[in-house]
C-alpha cells in the first residue's frame, strides 16, 4: 500500500510536526497555527489533553481550567476541548491532529524532514458522531478505565472524558471486544465501522517538537511500603482522580477498602525520587502533595488531619511560599521532615501504620486512614524508542538531552524539545517551554512565517474565503427556527412538532422546522440556501451547546453573506433534553422558553464587526539582560525590527556577574555570544543609558518615548513605533542586610567573584558558614529558587580548591530542584554540612573577640551550636529591578504580591499580560536560572512573532460603546473595570450631559468585553455591543419573568 | 422546586458557569427544570435592574452564575 502523503502542503517546509497532544504539545501547535505554519499534532491516545486533562485543580489558584485563558483569541489552551482552537467544530485551520497515531520513521534534516506515521482506527467517525452514547450503552465488554486510574470500569465502546478533543466516541477492539457489532446496529448516525483499517501516512515537515510529557512512577516494586497490597495505600493520580469533581466518587475522597471518607490521610512525599535510584528531584510534587491536603480540607472538611512527611519544601515559584504558608497555618496541614521508613496495615481496619524517626532521631509510629504516595516523574515509556527513530540523546536519567543555554533544543538540529520530556516541570513552565520550543521553530522557518494565513476577524477561526456581506439592516426580520432532532437524542425527549408550532407563534418568525442533524453538511447547506434566497435574515438554531457549535453555525451563516451575529443557537441538548430526562412536560415547556429568549435576542441583534489593523513590524525590548537579548535575536532572525532598551552603560545584565554555573558550562562566552550577535544584528538598534518614560497605543501600534542619557552629551529623547512590546527588565540580588557591613560577610554572588578573583583568599578559608534564605528586613518572604543551587555551586568550587575547609550550609529547606538535586548530592559526597533552621530559631551572629561565630540551633542535637566562621556568604533574596513599579504603571500592567510582573495567568499564560501585545519574560516575572530566562524569552517571541507576521489584526466586536450625551463624568466605569480601560477625556464633539467638557471613551481596541462597565454605569450610558439592555432583559418579547409570552408584541 | 410555576433565571457567564451547565449536561446530571439559563459575557454585565426587572416581571428568583 502506498503511502497517502497528509494534505498536500503548499510548502513542505511550513509544516511542523508536534509529537505528544497534552497541553505542552497543544501550547506548541497553537502558537506555531498563529504564526502561520502548519501543525500537525500526533497523539498516540484517542484524545488530546495528557497528564492536565485528569486533573482537577491546579494549585496554587485551585482553578478547575474551565474558566481560565478561554478569551476567543484562544490563548492558554488547557483541557483539550476548552480551548476554542481545538473545538473540533471551530479548530485552528492551521492544526491538524492525528489521534492513536505514532511515529515510525523519521528521515532528512532540519527544514526537510520525511517522517512516517501509523494511525490505528478509532472504528467511529469524527465527523458524524453525535456523543450519543448509545454505543456504550448498548456494549457488553467492561474494561479497567485507564482515565480514572483503573479504580473504575468503562465500556470497550467509550469516550475518555465527556469533554474530549475530538470530541467523539472510541472503540477499543481486541483481545476483549468479541464483535457482536451491536454498537453498529445502534448509532443512529452510521458514524461506527468497525472494518476500519490502520493507515500508513507520510508528512513532510520543516521541523519536530518532542512534547511526550511524562510517566508517573509505579510504586509497586517498593515492597517495605506495600503499594498494591493494601488497598488504602494510593498512588498520587489516584488521589487526583478521587479529589476530581469528574472522578469516580465525583471528588468526595472514599476509601477503596470500605467507601468510607478517611479522617485521617498521610502524604509521603519524594516516592521514586531522590534516592538511590533515582538522583533527581521531581520538582512538582512538593506542591502537589499540598494541594491535595488542601483538597483534603476542603472536601471532607477541616477536621480531617492531614500529614505530610516531606524532607524539604520546595515551593519555588511566585505564590508558591503563599501556598505552603496557608496550608500551614489556615488547613492546619502538618509537614514532618523526614522519609518514612516502612508501612505496615492493621488488617482489621485496613488503616495504615506509617514507621519514621522524628526529628530528634526517635524511631515512632503513628496510624492514618489512608496514605497517599507522591510518586515522581519519570521519562516517557515511549521516550528511548522514539529517541532511537529520532537520533537524539537521552540524559542518563532518561530523559531528552538538552544543553544549559540551548534548552529546548535536542542533540538532532531541527528536532525540539518541550515540557517534562525533558526535566521534570509544572504545567506553567511546560507552557514557557512550548512557546518557547515553536518560537525556536519560528526562527527556524522564519522565512515561512503567514505561509498560511488565517482570520480571526469573526467570532470563528476562517482563512478569508468568505464572500461579501449583505446588508440586512433594511429589510424587516424574517427569522428561521430550526430544531435539532440530533438523530432521536433530543426529539425522542422533547416534541420538537409542538415546539416548532410555538415557534412559529413568536414575532418575526417565518419559519420554523425540524432538522435530523443541524451539524451535517447537508443541514448546513439546507440553511446556507434558506439564507442566500433572502428567505431569512435572523436565524434560531435549536440544537446542542454553543461551546462546541456555535461556531459552525455562525461560520455557515457568514458563508451565506449574513453577519454571524444574526444567529443565535438555543442549547437544548445540553441544558434541557438531556438534564430533564423525566419531566418532559417541564421540559418542553423550558424549551419553548429557551426558543423565545433566542428569538427575542436574535431580533434585537445588530451586526457586529472587528475593525482591521496593521501591525507595525517591530518590536520593543525593555531590558537587555540574557533574556532580552535573547527574545530580540529570536524576533529579529525571524525578519522583524527589534528596538532593544538597556538603562545601564552594557548589555549582559546579570550575565555580566556570572562566572560560571553549576553544570559546568561557560556564561561568560554565552554573553560574548549574545551581544556579538545583538550588535552585529542589522534588524536590531540597541540602546543603552535608555529608558522607556512614556509607552501608549494598542496591540499592533504601541508608541514609546525612549530617553537617553549618554556619558557625554546632552540627553536625548526618541519616539518609536512598535507592534508589541517585551518586557525583560530582569532581577537583582539584594543587598540590603546589616551583617552585610561586617567584614566576614558577603553575598553569594560576591563569593563567585572572590572565587574567581582571589583565589589566594579562597585558599586562607578555613571554615566557611553559608547562611540561605536571608532577605532584607521587613521584607516578605519567598523563594528566591536559584539561591540553592547557587550555594551548592561555590560550595563544591570551595572543596575543589581546598578540600580541608569545612563548610557548613545552614538553611531552612534546600531548593535544588530537577536535576538540580545532583548538585546537592555532590555537595555532601565532598563533605559540605547541613544545618536546618527553621523561623521560631534563626541563625544569630556571635563576635567573640576577633572570631566570628554563627550561632544556629541544631535540631538533630537539640541544641545550640556555634559555628566558627572565617567568611558567611549569605544567599540574600532575588528581588525585581528598580523602577520595577514605576514601569508597571507606564505599562499599565499588575505586580505580583512579590513585586514581581504579574502574568495574565500563573499557569497558562506566564508569558503574557492581559493587556493585548505586552508579554513578559525572565526575572522580571520570577527569579530564574540562565536556561530558564532564555525558554521564557524565546516564549515571549513565539507570542510576539504571530502578531509581527500577520497581514491584518482584528480588533473590537464585542466591546463596551459609551453614548456621550448620556454621560455625567461619575468616573465609575474607571473605578469598576477589571482592566483599567475607560477613561474620562476632552475629546472634540464628545460632551457629557449638559454639555459637560469630558466624557468617559473606552478604547475599542482595549476592551476585554465583561461589560462590568455597563452593568454598573449609573446614567446607562454604556451599552456592551450584542449583549444590549434590551437582549439581556427582552421587554419586546415580554421579559423574561414569565414561562409563557405574557403577550406576543408585534 | 416542586411547583411547576416557579420561574428562575440563571445569568451564566459564558467561560464558567455556562460551560459548567454545559458538562452537567454532557454527563446527563439531571436537575429541576424551573431555570432558564441566559448566557452574559461576564457577571460583571449584570445589572441591579436586569435583577430587579426580572423580578419585577414574575420572576420567583435571580441566580448570577460566573
Amino acid at each position: 500500500m502506498a503511502n497517502p502523503t497528509l494534505t498536500p502542503t503548499r510548502s513542505a517546509v511550513s509544516t511542523v510536526m508536534v509529537v505528544g497532544g497534552g497541553i505542552g504539545g497543544m501550547r506548541a501547535a497553537l502558537d506555531l497555527a498563529d504564526a502561520g505554519l502548519k501543525a500537525v499534532v500526533v497523539e498516540q491516545s484517542s484524545c488530546l489533553g495528557g497528564r492536565v486533562a485528569q486533573l482537577g485543580y491546579m494549585f496554587p489558584q485551585h482553578d478547575c481550567v474551565l474558566c481560565r485563558g478561554t478569551p476567543d483569541h484562544g490563548y492558554g489552551c488547557t483541557r483539550p476541548s476548552i480551548s476554542p482552537a481545538y473545538i473540533q467544530q471551530n479548530q485552528h485551520p492551521n492544526i491538524e491532529i492525528l489521534t492513536n497515531a505514532h511515529v515510525v520513521d523519521v528521515v532528512g534534516q532540519a527544514g526537510d524532514f520525511t517522517i512516517s506515521l501509523r494511525q490505528e482506527p478509532r472504528y467511529v467517525d469524527v465527523a458524524r458522531c453525535i456523543n450519543c452514547g448509545r454505543c456504550a450503552e448498548v456494549c457488553p465488554v467492561d474494561l479497567p478505565d485507564g482515565y480514572q486510574q483503573n479504580m473504575v470500569t468503562r465500556k470497550a465502546a467509550h469516550k475518555v472524558t465527556a469533554r474530549a478533543a475530538p470530541d467523539a466516541y472510541t472503540i477499543e477492539r481486541g483481545a476483549y471486544c468479541d464483535e457482536c457489532g451491536k454498537c453498529v446496529e445502534v448509532c443512529p448516525s452510521g458514524a461506527i465501522d468497525l472494518d476500519a483499517q490502520p493507515r500508513l501516512l507520510t508528512i513532510q515537515a520543516g521541523a519536530i517538537i518532542l512534547a511526550l510529557g511524562f510517566d508517573v512512577y509505579d510504586p509497586t516494586g517498593l515492597e517495605e511500603l506495600g503499594y498494591g497490597r493494601y488497598p488504602n495505600l494510593l498512588h498520587a493520580m489516584q488521589y487526583e482522580r478521587l479529589a476530581s469533581r469528574s472522578g469516580p466518587t465525583e471528588g468526595i475522597i472514599a476509601r477503596p477498602s470500605d467507601g468510607r471518607n478517611p479522617q485521617s490521610i498521610a502524604w509521603l512525599q519524594c516516592i521514586g525520587s531522590r534516592d538511590q535510584q533515582h538522583s533527581y528531584c521531581s520538582s512538582i510534587c512538593c506542591m502537589y502533595g499540598t494541594k491535595e491536603a488542601m483538597l483534603a480540607k476542603q472536601r471532607l472538611g477541616k477536621d480531617v488531619a492531614c500529614t505530610v512527611f516531606i524532607m524539604d519544601e520546595r515551593a519555588f515559584n511566585k505564590e508558591y511560599s503563599t501556598y505552603f504558608a496557608r496550608a500551614r497555618d489556615q488547613y492546619h496541614i502538618r509537614y514532618v521532615h523526614c522519609r518514612v521508613s516502612a508501612i505496615h496495615e492493621d488488617p482489621a481496619t485496613h488503616d495504615l501504620i506509617l514507621h519514621y524517626a522524628t526529628a530528634d532521631g526517635n524511631l515512632t509510629e503513628e496510624r492514618f486512614e489512608a496514605v497517599v504516595l507522591a510518586t515522581g516523574l519519570r521519562p516517557p515509556a515511549s521516550a528511548r524508542h522514539l529517541a532511537d527513530l529520532l537520533d537524539i540523546e537521552l540524559n542518563q536519567h532518561g530523559f531528552c538531552q538538552t544543553d544549559k543555554f540551548t534548552p529546548l533544543q535536542t542533540s538532532r538540529p531541527g528536532v525540539f524539545v518541550c515540557g517534562a520530556f525533558s526535566s521534570p516541570k509544572e504545567i506553567a513552565e511546560t507552557i514557557i517551554d512550548a512557546s518557547g520550543a515553536a518560537g525556536e521553530v519560528m526562527r527556524l522557518l522564519g522565512d515561512h512565517l503567514n505561509s498560511y494565513p488565517f482570520t480571526r476577524e469573526w467570532p470563528f477561526l476562517s482563512v478569508n474565503d468568505l464572500p461579501r456581506e449583505q446588508d440586512v439592516s433594511a429589510a424587516s426580520p424574517r427569522i428561521g427556527v430550526f430544531t435539532c432532532s440530533c438523530g432521536g437524542t433530543i426529539g425522542t425527549v422533547l416534541d420538537l412538532e409542538q415546539l416548532n408550532q410555538r415557534a412559529r407563534q413568536l414575532p418575526d418568525v417565518t419559519l420554523a422546522e425540524t432538522v435530523e442533524y443541524a451539524c451535517f453538511p447537508e443541514t448546513l447547506e439546507h440553511i446556507q440556501a434558506r439564507i442566500e434566497t433572502g428567505e431569512l435574515n435572523r436565524v434560531v438554531i435549536a440544537a446542542c451547546s454553543n461551546r462546541t457549535h456555535e461556531a459552525l453555525f455562525q461560520r455557515r451563516a457568514r458563508m451565506a453573506g449574513l453577519n454571524p451575529y444574526l444567529l443565535e443557537v438555543v442549547n437544548l441538548r445540553e441544558q434541557c433534553s438531556q438534564v430533564h430526562l423525566d419531566q418532559p412536560e417541564l421540559a418542553n415547556r423550558k424549551a419553548a422558553e429557551l426558543v423565545r429568549i433566542a428569538v427575542g435576542r436574535v431580533r434585537a441583534s445588530v451586526p457586529v464587526h472587528k475593525n482591521k489593523h496593521r501591525c507595525h513590524p517591530s518590536a520593543l525590548i525593555i531590558g537587555g539582560g540574557v533574556t532580552g537579548m535573547t527574545a530580540a535575536l529570536a524576533i529579529a532572525d525571524s525578519g522583524y525590527d527589534v528596538h532593544l532598551v538597556e538603562r545601564s552603560e552594557m548589555l549582559g545584565g546579570n550575565l555580566l556577574n556570572l562566572y560560571y554555573v553549576a553544570e559546568g558550562y561557560n556564561p561568560q562566552r554565552l554573553l560574548r555570544d549574545l551581544v556579538n550577535r545583538v550588535r552585529a544584528h542589522q534588524r536590531i538598534t540597541t540602546y543603552t543609558r535608555t529608558e522607556v518614560v512614556r509607552h501608549w497605543g494598542h496591540v499592533g501600534y504601541f508608541r514609546a518615548v525612549l530617553r537617553s542619557t549618554p556619558l557625554a552629551g546632552d540627553m536625548t529623547e526618541t519616539q518609536i513605533e512598535h507592534g508589541v512590546t517585551i518586557v525583560a527588565t530582569g532581577a537583582r540580588e539584594t543587598t540590603d542586610h546589616p551583617w552585610l557591613a561586617l567584614p566576614q560577610v558577603i553575598t553569594q554572588r560576591e563569593l563567585e567573584e572572590m572565587i574567581i578573583h582571589q583565589p589566594e583568599a579562597i585558599m586562607r578559608l578555613q571554615d566557611v558558614v553559608m547562611l540561605q534564605c536571608m532577605r532584607p528586613p521587613g521584607t516578605m518572604e519567598y523563594c528566591s529558587r536559584v539561591c540553592c543551587t547557587n550555594a551548592m555551586k561555590n560550595a563544591i568550587r570551595l572543596k575543589l580548591f581546598k578540600p580541608d575547609c569545612r563548610i557548613t550550609v545552614v538553611y531552612k529547606n534546600i531548593v535544588t530542584y530537577g536535576f538540580r538535586e545532583e548538585f546537592y548530592t555532590q555537595a555532601r559526597q565532598h563533605g559540605v554540612i547541613f544545618v536546618r533552621y527553621t523561623d521560631d530559631r534563626p541563625p544569630t551572629l556571635v563576635q567573640d573577640g576577633e572570631r566570628l561565630h554563627v550561632r544556629v540551633r541544631d535540631p538533630a542535637l537539640d541544641r545550640w551550636l556555634d559555628l566558627p566562621a572565617d567568611l558567611v556568604p549569605m544567599s540574600m533574596a532575588v528581588a525585581p529591578s528598580e523602577g520595577t513599579r514605576a514601569l508597571a504603571q507606564m505599562l499599565r500592567v499588575p505586580l505580583s504580591s512579590e513585586g514581581f510582573f504579574e502574568e495574565a495567568q500563573i499557569k497558562l499564560r506566564p508569558m503574557d499580560f492581559m493587556r493585548e501585545g505586552i508579554f513578559l519574560a525572565g526575572m522580571a516575572h520570577y527569579p530564574k536560572f540562565v536556561e530558564e530566562s532564555i525558554s521564557h524569552a524565546l516564549a515571549a517571541a513565539a507570542r510576539a512573532l504571530p502578531l509581527l507576521s500577520q497581514q491584518s489584526l482584528y480588533l473590537g466586536g464585542i466591546v463596551a460603546q459609551v453614548d456621550p450625551a448620556r454621560c455625567v463624568g461619575c468616573l465609575t466605569c474607571t473605578r469598576t473595570c477589571p482592566f483599567a480601560i475607560p477613561q474620562v477625556i476632552q475629546q472634540e464633539d464628545r460632551h457629557g450631559v449638559g454639555g459637560l467638557g469630558g466624557a468617559a471613551f473606552i478604547d475599542p481596541t482595549e476592551c476585554q468585553g465583561c461589560g462590568t462597565c455597563t452593568g454598573e454605569c449609573p446614567a446607562n450610558a454604556i451599552q456592551l455591543v450584542n449583549y444590549t439592555d434590551e437582549q439581556i432583559m427582552l421587554h419586546a418579547i415580554g421579559g423574561l419573568g414569565s414561562w409563557l409570552p405574557a403577550e406576543v408584541v408585534t | 422546586m416542586d411547583s411547576p410555576q416557579l420561574h428562575i433565571i440563571a445569568y451564566c457567564c459564558e467561560h464558567c458557569a455556562y460551560a459548567a451547565a454545559d458538562l452537567a449536561g454532557g454527563l446527563r446530571m439531571q436537575y429541576p427544570p424551573e431555570v432558564k439559563i441566559v448566557q452574559i459575557p461576564c457577571t460583571g454585565r449584570i445589572d441591579v435592574l436586569t435583577v430587579l426587572r426580572a423580578i419585577e416581571d414574575g420572576a420567583d428568583g435571580v441566580m448570577a452564575a460566573g
